[in-house]
């Protein structure tokens, strides 16, 4: 078959890459992962700070992250940063208040928290599958789909999408649910990319907003793509910029945790409570160190 | 025609050096990828490969050496030269797309002299096929024995090339 130049250069790049950094690309190439890159920035929310565009290219393009590569024990291309407990959420929160926006644009009846409208949450049959996990803590589990972290086959990179909405499906529902109501897993990748339902999700929603502005059929199809890649782009922003700075967080954490384990260990004694105690009692003064972080224990 | 298209360069490439001292990194990016980047379309699309070949090996070096200021890095990876919908960050070197870009551009103009004269339409087609005998046959000629082996001598446009999936689509479904 006759390729297209891109397609040429495409293969050519991907020749020198490993099988992680490949993945990546194929999820990179997933609709709406763009999206973020092609924001007009004419707003201040519209756009990522120099350091978050370094992270993101980083991310996007499956490279290890500055801010990382100096550290021992850490994975540079941060996948523990992204999927690190307690922490991980912050990017859930990040799209959960977007698609909150969305679906107040759309005009439609909306809450932050649907727990257990859908059945008991977390669901007790999905939890008694996985012994041993807390599923509370870890809910970025069933909403990123980390290409990376999960070693899916690059030939179908969907399937990782596919999977984050499963997963949403067995954690929120039991089969049960209140009359009128359909549960609709939101599932997304690293980058903002979309797996089918939730692209469809967020069509309805750019064609509920169309359909308030114009009757004609042709100008509700053309605004609706528009729309939807509008919200596409607010998803993938908001996703990067969290993702962002988890890394810098995780990134400074772990050069903080290296850097106090490595301090002598008589400079370490000296701010601990026990010593400055000991300090007082040994010194002259009176029971008081001079030392600026002496303990204040009595 | 070199010192044309150092001409028309001058300006595009003066702007881009400047681009790593704006201190949003992001807005110079997205001045690199949509205002910069275009300034060499047209130039591709009319001038036969190897016409101007010393500044547009000039353009692609000050893209990279830009691109790589912006995000960082020593020098930028080969993948963000790749479209959207490779995987990449939607820029691109004219060393990658002049044969074809060239090969497009010519075609479209042929094409709307067929429908502008329609008594050279024998000729225009001719030269379309890469008739030996014109020029603008000849230079088709050389153009397409400059792509891969690989590579299918009818060129996408540059909207398929740098913009996202959902256009590409859209791109396709209007050829059918």
């Amino acid at each position: 078959m006759k390729l297209a130049v891109a397609e040429h250069v495409a293969q050519r790049a991907r020749a020198s890459l490993t099988y992680k950094q490949r993945l990546i690309l194929k999820l990179s190439a997933c609709p709406g992962a763009a999206a973020f890159l092609t924001r007009i920035p004419t707003f201040k929310k519209d756009r990522l700070t120099s350091a978050e565009l370094v992270a993101a290219a980083c991310i996007r393009l499956g490279l290890p992250h500055a801010q990382l590569r100096g550290t021992v024990g850490v994975d540079p291309m941060g996948r523990e940063a992204l999927r690190q407990k307690g922490k991980a959420v912050v990017a859930h929160d990040a799209l959960k208040e977007v698609y909150y926006e969305i679906s107040k644009e759309a005009g439609r009846t909306a809450t932050k928290e649907v727990v257990g409208l859908f059945g008991a949450y977390p669901n007790q049959v999905a939890t008694a599958t996985k012994k041993g996990e807390n599923r509370r803590s870890n809910m970025t589990d069933n909403f990123i789909a980390d290409g990376a972290g999960t070693g899916g086959a690059v030939g179908a990179p969907l399937k990782l999408l596919l999977n984050a909405e499963k997963k949403k499906i067995k954690k929120y529902t039991d089969g049960t649910g209140p009359p009128g109501f359909t549960f609709t897993p939101l599932g997304s990748g690293t980058q903002g990319e979309m797996p089918e339902t939730t692209l469809k999700w967020l069509t309805d929603a750019a064609e509920a907003v169309a359909k308030r502005h114009s009757d004609n059929d042709a100008v509700i199809e053309r605004e609706k793509k528009r729309i939807r890649w509008r919200f596409q782009q607010h998803l993938g922003l908001a996703l990067m910029r969290a993702q962002a700075s988890m890394i810098f967080n995780y990134a400074l954490a772990t050069t903080r945790a290296q850097y106090i384990t490595a301090l002598p260990r008589g400079r370490r004694a000296a701010c601990s409570r026990a010593r400055g105690r000991a300090a007082g009692r040994a010194g002259a003064s009176g029971g008081r160190t001079p030392a600026p972080c002496a303990g204040h224990g009595r | 025609m070199d010192k044309y298209v150092a001409d028309k360069l001058t300006r595009p490439m003066a702007i881009m050096r400047t681009l790593p001292k704006l201190n949003d990194a992001y807005i110079a990016f997205c001045i690199l990828r949509i205002t910069l980047l275009p300034r060499a379309r047209y130039l591709l699309s009319v001038l036969p490969p190897g016409v101007g070949q010393a500044t547009f090996t000039a353009w692609d070096a000050l893209v990279k050496t830009t691109i790589a200021k912006l995000l960082g890095m020593d020098e930028a990876p080969e993948t963000a030269f790749l479209p959207f919908r490779e995987g990449g960050l939607g820029l691109w070197l004219t060393a990658d797309h002049h044969a074809q870009t060239f090969l497009r551009g010519k075609d479209r103009g042929l094409r709307a002299a067929q429908l502008h004269f329609p008594e050279l339409s024998a000729r225009l087609s001719a030269a379309r096929n890469g008739d030996s005998a014109s020029a603008p046959g000849r230079a088709l000629q050389r153009a397409r024995n400059l792509l891969p082996a690989s590579v299918a001598s009818s060129a996408p446009s540059f909207a398929e090339l740098s913009f996202p999936l959902m256009t590409r689509k859209l791109a396709t479904q209007a050829r059918r």
